[in-house]
């Protein structure tokens, strides 16, 4: 098929060519899905670099396991669930470099700097992320990013629901105190 | 779509959102899989699987034939026994008629 037919064609019929060993059928889906997986492990890494190549190895697992799709409708949720599993593997076997350590955060200094720039300083979503476990950061991502139900985030994860609904709560609890200067002043003084 | 989101925080979430489309990204992804071919793992496995089968029907064949020369030296017929016990027989009246002509002698 050529390139401008792939273009136009149904997700499904190019899965079904990338798993019958289409690679450019393959690459038309890394067009079409870029944009969801790096966005994800932009979330997930804060770091952009970083970022880039674990979408990139969330990719080449992807192809490697196509074998094993057994339902080219679905391609979009299972590609999330490899993203997600790359990176897992990553924060398991390396977790200081997708973490900031508490005592390396800008801490809040309502007395030096005005609302404005308190607000600023407060609104970088992404440093905050980076501040929650990597159970509860995957969870509020895929819940607030992806606007995955808890059941779907139970389904990419592999975790009991129980323990993404707790997750998604305490990380999103998490971020609105540090995001909100009154919510982080409440957080300090408990 | 999961109920009971912070309204504040998905609005947030949304408007920091980007997922431009980058090409280079796409020939990144194309150079690291195209000398991947996800059929080679499979293909691996089942000669890994065919060596294994082909070395174990060696091995119990070898097994085998090796058990047929060792089992019958392990397990001995009733008949063989008959005939070790003829033999202990057979020694004891060689020891008492031979006894004699040596004490003789001595």
């Amino acid at each position: 098929m050529s390139p401008s037919a792939l273009a136009g064609a149904a997700e499904a019929s190019v899965v079904a060519l990338a798993v019958a060993g289409d690679h450019q059928a393959f690459g038309e889906l890394v067009r079409r899905r870029q944009g969801m997986v790096r966005e994800l492990m932009r979330r997930l890494c804060g770091d952009h670099a970083f970022a880039e190549d674990l979408a990139q190895q969330a990719f080449v697992q992807t192809w490697r396991q196509l074998g094993r799709l057994r339902a080219p409708g679905a391609f979009g949720s299972w590609l999330r669930a490899i993203a997600v599993n790359v990176w897992l593997q990553e924060a398991r076997r390396a977790p200081a470099r997708l973490e900031i350590p508490e005592q390396d955060l800008p801490e809040p200094d309502p007395e030096g700097l005005d609302p404005a720039e308190l607000a600023a300083a407060r609104l970088d979503l992404s440093r905050a992320l980076l501040r929650l476990k990597a159970p509860e950061r995957v969870c509020v991502v895929l819940a607030y990013a992806e606007g995955l139900s808890h059941g779907e985030i139970a389904e990419t994860t592999g975790w009991p629901l129980g323990t993404v609904k707790s997750n998604v709560t305490r990380g999103a609890q998490r971020l609105r105190a540090w995001l909100s200067p009154q919510g982080d002043r409440d957080e300090q003084r408990t | 779509m999961s109920n009971e989101l912070d309204p504040g925080l998905r609005r947030l979430f949304a408007s920091t959102a980007e997922r431009p489309a980058d090409e280079a990204f796409v020939s990144a992804v194309a150079a690291r899989t195209a000398g991947l071919n996800w059929r080679a793992p499979i293909v691996r496995g089942l000669a890994t699987a065919l060596f294994l089968a082909v070395a174990a029907a060696g091995l119990g064949l070898v097994v085998d034939q090796g058990a047929r020369a060792i089992l019958p030296l392990l397990n001995p017929s009733p008949a063989s026994g008959a005939v070790g016990l003829g033999l202990v027989i057979a020694g004891v009246i060689c020891f008492r008629l031979l006894e004699p002509l040596v004490s003789r002698r001595s």
